[in-house]
């Protein structure tokens, strides 16, 4: 290590967050052609709670001709030394310079994270803004679920990568060798990367980008050695993806909507999977991910497959559960028994309805009653304050429901501890390619009425209550659905120090305003109830989900009707027809399994 | 039961002690060796730490001890070929019982490298022979003084980079760098310096490795 280096390190807290040689790192090439920097804009422990990040690391290394190196957002302290010290952001690997990367991609997990993006880029030795970049800059990718509305970021971002990045990754990358190769300059290299499937080049693209969509999973790519950070993660566990997108269709939701269609992979394959996790990460926890684990036909078969395999490491398996029945609760209660969580989003059966949320007050009491029985004391749930046609009513409702667990724990808890409960809401934040997308945020005084209103309901009930803030709320709605005006709103925010906007230590939300304010952009325009005239500014992208599928379940949210789970029968939601070939390899949409 | 002796340098020294013991479970693990675990709730592997060392200091003499039962040699190298770059198992052997190497560590050696040539160093060896040997470093925010003298055994100088030092290492601690950074500030050396940790003993100064090794290490 350089001494540079060294001496910085010791000047910061948590320095082994920056110092690399973490286990399992690939051999970095030094003959690269592609010099690839895969960037997440938050700290070290978050960054390494990612599966997509870890999946597109491994990809590019496995090929000859590239090198991927990592980087995460530096905290505050290392940050300043940073500057004071004329240094620039640098890779884990070999302490490289962004600045000196061909490409570098950030991954955009959630929009409070966009003026970390912008950090990382000035940190690192490039130009924030896309149009002063020259020959020599690197070339600025971002993909994740927030790119599926790239607008507010086009002015920072030199190509977006929207959709599943395992085959959109490979092709960019034959892309930027061969350009090298051939002494192409940077436009044409862009030119020819917007030629690609899911890729979305401001200024160059023309017309829809079309969403990139894996048909299968169980010939995709999946990272069973990945590497062990130097402190503890969010998550320390190995995470086995099962399947991708969801059937439930709750409207509110994002990502049941824009990873569809549902792609699994086969319990063998899963299982082989998680025979190398052991092996190869040592980590004493495995959990099965997806969007609804439940969901998964074979679970049954899964878990009785890997649970001798995990039994006789020591492993616990974990179910990211929101519906516990009888017989995951039996594989669960054999392990660790920690909280259960459950997410009925809404108080009352009718708001459940409006927003398609298929879990009624019994089934959250059922699985209640059996976890109790099986010595279960503590229970968290979640739930959103603001949905459309959100009433007081449906606010107490929550309370109801606290009180029926609580009654529900007397008469079947085997636990002489007392139940521990606590809930947590969010705020609603209407988001693109949903059917609530055209939908208003409630105001921040409502916000904070209606969380008051909660918070004495349940006081007297002896649960603990946490709540979002409700400012992070509205400026989160102004990013994700924010058009072309907010690139100006987003730098003015910067400019003004805002950074870690998703870190309440952080979070400045005058400054956000102030930066509303100087560019004259009305943050209400966002938040706001969004005409169904108009196109929407991400309708640039086409999800894959029809705009009349969306209008048909808007329409029937107001009716409280319900949309049955798309494996019960096809909803016509439009990906059959997008995407064929991926809908038909695989087993979602009604088939046995 | 295995004694481990091992060394934590490069990267490694900035992984903070909770986090190196973590290294070593996974990095057991993950070579599927079977090690005896903790009853309760939270089932733990048995395995014992000497006491932390400071980070950015590195060691090539830190000991645990693991609830194994495996060859020592076939362990070590199984082992190395499963822990992170900078971490390395150097000896090991079995043992009865649990040496409890927090306990024993009572001294240290540690060999202070100058990154440049320093004219006067020698002169350092003189702090050690002050009435008061009072070294000055920031705790939490707060600038602490304090004598330090009764926490050095000695303090030689070799040649115009290398300092030796022999300092209460346990629960009466002298950490190497903060008095080395102390020094630095005296006697104006302005080039940085690297710290390694060479050897510990206990309270009759016995080396730990004939402790715990006997003569065959």
């Amino acid at each position: 290590m350089k001494s540079e280096i060294k001496d910085l390190l010791l000047k910061v807290d948590k320095p082994a967050r920056y110092c690399g040689g973490e286990f399992n790192t690939p051999h970095i090439r030094s003959d690269a052609e592609l010099r690839f920097l895969m960037c997440f804009p938050d700290v070290y422990e978050v960054a390494h709670s990612n599966l997509g990040i870890k999946i597109l690391y491994y990809m590019l290394n496995n090929r000859a001709d590239t090198a991927c190196e990592s980087c995460y957002m530096v905290w505050s302290d290392m940050l300043t030394e940073l500057k004071s010290r004329g240094m620039r952001l640098f890779s884990q690997e070999t302490h490289t310079p962004l600045c000196e990367f061909d490409a570098v991609g950030f991954s955009l997990q959630y929009e409070m994270s966009y003026t970390n993006v912008l950090a990382m880029l000035e940190l690192g030795g490039v130009p924030v803004l896309r149009a002063e970049r020259g020959e020599a800059s690197p070339i600025i990718v971002a993909g994740g679920p927030c790119v599926i509305n790239p607008m507010p970021l086009t002015d920072f971002i030199d190509v977006f990568s929207i959709g599943d990045g395992e085959e959109a990754i490979s092709l960019l990358a034959d892309t930027i060798v061969k350009g090298k190769r051939e002494g192409w300059g940077r436009n044409e290299t862009l030119k020819r990367i917007a030629e690609i499937d899911g890729m979305f080049v401001p200024g160059v693209s023309a017309g829809k980008v079309r969403r990139a969509v894996i048909d299968s999973l169980e010939t995709a790519f999946f990272p069973t050695k990945v590497q062990i950070p130097n402190i503890e993660a969010v998550f320390s566990r190995s995470v086995l993806e099962i399947f991708r997108g969801c059937t439930r269709g709750c409207r509110f939701c994002q990502a049941g909507m824009i990873y569809r269609p549902v792609r699994e992979r086969t319990p063998e394959t899963l299982k082989r999977y998680t025979e190398e996790l052991i092996a190869n990460n040592g980590f004493d926890e495995i959990t099965l991910s997806s969007l609804s684990t439940c969901d998964y036909p074979c679970l049954r078969e899964l878990l009785a497959k890997i649970k001798p395999v995990c039994d006789e490491r020591h492993v616990n398996i974990s179910l990211p559960s929101t519906r516990v029945d009888s017989f995951e609760a039996e594989f669960v209660a054999t392990g660790r028994l920690s909280s259960m969580t459950f997410a009925p989003e809404a108080g009352t059966q009718r708001l459940r309805d409006v927003i398609n949320k298929n879990v009624t007050e019994n089934d959250v009491l059922t699985s209640c009653g059996y976890a109790f029985e099986k010595g279960y004391h503590a229970v968290k749930l979640y739930f959103m304050l603001g949905l459309p046609t959100e009433t007081d009513e449906d606010i107490l409702g929550i309370a109801e429901l606290v009180k029926k667990i609580k009654y529900c724990y007397k008469s079947h808890a085997s636990s002489r501890k007392p139940l521990s409960l606590s809930v947590s809401t969010s705020v609603f934040v209407p988001k693109p390619f949903t059917p609530f997308q055209w939908e208003a945020q409630i105001s921040l005084p409502e916000i904070e009425r209606r969380q008051a209103l909660l918070k004495n309901a349940l006081k007297p009930l002896n649960v603990k209550y946490n709540y979002h803030d409700g400012k992070t709320s509205r400026i989160e709605a102004t990013l994700a659905r924010g058009d072309e005006r907010m690139n100006g709103v987003i730098k003015a925010a910067y400019d003004s120090g805002c950074i870690f906007d998703s870190w309440t230590e952080f979070f400045d939300y005058d400054k956000w305003m102030d930066a509303f304010e100087r560019c004259g952009v009305e943050p209400d325009d966002y938040c706001g109830e969004q005409s169904l005239e108009i196109p929407c500014a991400w309708e640039r992208i086409e999800a894959g989900i029809s705009r009349e599928f969306l209008l048909r379940e808007r329409e029937k949210s107001r009716r409280g009707e319900l949309t049955k789970d798309c494996r019960k029968g096809c909803n016509n939601c439009g990906i059959n027809k997008e995407y064929p070939s991926a809908f038909k390899i695989n087993c979602a949409g009604g088939n046995e399994c | 039961m295995l004694i481990c002796k091992y060394k934590r340098v490069g990267n490694a020294s900035f992984v903070p002690h909770l986090d190196t013991l973590r290294a070593v479970v996974m990095g057991i693990r993950r070579i599927g060796v079977k090690a005896e675990y903790s009853e309760g709730f939270n089932p733990h592997m048995k395995i014992f730490f000497g006491q932390p060392l400071p980070i950015g200091t590195e060691s090539e003499c830190e000991y645990f001890c693991a609830y194994v039962n495996e060859e020592p040699n076939e362990f070590a190298e199984k082992l190395n070929k499963s822990l992170p770059s900078g971490l390395q198992i150097t000896a090991a052997a079995r043992a009865e019982k649990d040496p409890n190497v927090a306990k024993i560590m009572c001294f240290a050696d540690y060999t202070v490298t100058m990154r440049g040539k320093v004219d006067n160093l020698r002169a350092v060896e003189s702090f050690a022979e002050l009435d008061e040997c009072v070294i000055s470093y920031e705790q939490k925010g707060e600038l602490v003084k304090k004598d330090v003298k009764p926490l050095i055994s000695f303090l030689r100088v070799c040649d115009e980079r290398t300092v030796k030092l022999r300092l209460s290492c346990g629960n009466k601690n002298l950490r190497a760098d903060r008095l080395t950074n102390s020094l630095c500030k005296i006697y104006g050396i302005t080039c940085g310096y690297d710290i390694i940790k060479t050897n510990m003993y206990d309270c009759n100064f016995v080396d730990l490795d004939t402790i715990l090794f006997g003569s065959c290490n």
